[in-house]
């Protein structure tokens, strides 16, 4: 009994120096060896790591651009065809394959090769200046793209992996399933954007130029014996890259918004014909007059 | 002796103090950064689906204006956007689970959203609740992502072009409330003026062929600012027939 209360005597150094050993051991085993998650909240992480995947592979999904595009939808309507819009199309899909791989690439060697056990830093934005820099090799028309690229909240690279991967490893791949999809936001507003400069541009510019048109159909368009009144959207040609083959006449020309004029001489006049014709890479697309 | 005991026994205590002392400091510091972290994040995981989403709305609406009148179709799309916009207001109000979700997204979504997962209410960590809340809002996107593949393919065409023989502008298609994805033409009616019938048509009206009087017809032009009107006037010939362009524009 006096031994004990000898013991717990504060003035006994051998109390506190016990109390600091517990404290060693205690704070060694929850730092070292004991896990910091349960298998239940483990599961929480991994339930959002497949989730933030998903949104990556939606993100992919919603950029892919189909093969057979152009054929199923414009070069079977004549009109479209007036744009020379396969030649655009082809590198637009060409670069969205090659992008697609890049990003396939560095998420393979970059991302899934990471080993967070290993304490190392992890080089981040230097895997996105690769994108980066790749993709402008590929699409010089990105380089009006990122000026200050900025990938999260100004922090350079230590200090991100300070923020996002010093901890558990498990939080670590939770924060990386984030960046990845960040990566594949990049290479499909990247698409987006391309696809607004080289095609969706071009043919809205011309296609502003519409004029709203009523006619009068003489043989009724369907009602015997009346006469019917329409109205029919007009678009200018996509003067560039077309050419008037006949007539060969200086009268039969394009205003300057592309409108096709033909002089009144001509124009009830069935043996004179009409061809339009179209210079694209491939094809040469004729239009022929018809009669309302 | 006992004197150098004592000074042993402050130094262990002060060692203790010191060490517990920088213990809590740096958990307290690691926790906050985990929490900036885990909390920075799950915004940006929100933001992505949000931009991606608004995309795909778009999209969609862009269709439904083009081509129009699918009830079916605006049906789906109207129960998306209800959709998104419920689960935004769960996230807003931090009212996001399970039975919330299931009610209030589109009910072949509902019938697939599931977690094995308990909710962690019990647990103190802010962290895992909040990855928690992120997971479900992800699975909810998710599922009604889903929802627009049951709408009509996006595509856009064209109808078959002619050539007005007739006029000094010359290649037409038919009426279009928009052309592709392209440009947006406002919508445009035409009616008559001075007939006994004036009902406003999208694109087509008819009258007589042995009409006496000149026939006045008006072609409204409805944009976002307004509406622009233009009148135009057929005048009628003797024993000759109309042709396309026979009419005069008036004040």
């Amino acid at each position: 009994m006096k031994k004990i209360k000898r013991l717990l005597n504060p003035i006994n150094p051998i109390f506190p120096a016990f109390l600091l050993l517990v404290a060693f051991l205690w704070f060694g085993y929850s730092d070292f060896v004991k896990e910091k998650y349960t298998d239940e909240e483990k599961m929480i992480f991994k339930e959002g790591i497949k989730f933030t995947d998903e949104l990556s592979d939606l993100y992919r999904k919603e950029t892919r651009l189909p093969r057979n595009y152009l054929k199923e939808y414009i070069i079977e309507e004549d009109y479209t065809s007036q744009f020379c819009l396969e030649q655009p199309y082809l590198e637009l899909y060409i670069t969205d394959r090659k992008l697609d791989s890049l990003t396939n690439y560095l998420i393979k060697n970059d991302f899934d090769k990471i080993d967070f056990s290993a304490k190392k830093e992890i080089p981040l934005i230097s895997t996105f200046e690769k994108y980066i820099r790749e993709a402008q090799n590929i699409a010089p028309l990105l380089q009006k793209r990122y000026n200050n690229f900025d990938l999260d909240d100004n922090l350079n690279n230590s200090q991100l992996n300070q923020l996002y991967f010093s901890r558990d490893s498990l939080e670590s791949k939770y924060h990386l399933a984030r960046f990845e999809t960040q990566l594949l936001k990049m290479y499909h507003n990247d698409i987006q954007f391309l696809r607004k400069e080289t095609i969706t541009n071009k043919v809205e510019a011309i296609l502003s130029n519409y004029i709203m048109q009523p006619f009068i159909c003489s043989d009724g368009c369907g009602f015997p014996n009346k006469y019917s009144l329409q109205l029919t959207l007009l678009v200018p040609f996509d003067t560039a890259n077309t050419r008037i083959i006949l007539p060969k006449n200086s009268e039969t020309r394009f205003n300057e918004k592309g409108f096709l004029i033909i002089p009144p001489a001509l124009r009830n006049n069935k043996e004179e014909k009409l061809v339009i014709g179209v210079i694209c890479t491939k094809d040469t697309v004729f239009y022929t007059k018809e009669d309302l | 002796m006992k004197q150098n005991q004592k000074y042993f026994a402050l130094f262990f205590w002060g060692i203790l103090c010191l060490f517990l002392f920088y213990q809590y400091y740096s958990n307290s510091l690691v926790k906050s950064k985990e929490q900036k972290a885990i909390s920075s994040t799950n915004q940006k995981i929100r933001n992505l689906i949000q931009e991606l989403h608004q995309n795909k709305l778009e999209k969609t609406d862009l269709y439904i204006k083009e081509h129009g009148n699918n009830p079916r179709d605006i049906r789906i799309y109207n129960n998306i956007k209800n959709a998104s916009s419920s689960i935004e207001n769960l996230y807003k109000t931090d009212k996001i689970n399970l039975v919330n979700l299931k009610s209030s997204l589109t009910d072949s979504a509902s019938n697939q959203i599931t977690t094995q997962i308990p909710n962690p209410t019990n647990n103190k960590s802010e962290t895992l609740k909040d990855i928690y809340k992120t997971n479900l809002y992800q699975n909810a996107y998710h599922l009604l992502s889903q929802e627009y593949y049951k709408i009509n393919d996006f595509g856009f065409g064209f109808y078959k072009t002619f050539v007005l023989n007739s006029s000094d502008t010359t290649l037409g298609f038919y009426p279009l409330p928009r052309v592709g994805n392209y440009t947006e033409i406002p919508k445009t009616t035409i009616q008559f003026i001075n007939q006994k019938d004036t009902t406003k048509s999208d694109w087509k009206l008819q009258f007589d062929k042995n009409f006496t009087k000149p026939i006045i017809f008006q072609v409204n032009t409805h944009t976002k600012t307004g509406s622009i009107e233009k009148r135009y006037q057929i005048t009628p010939k003797e024993n000759q027939k109309l042709q396309p362009f026979d009419y005069q524009e008036i004040e």
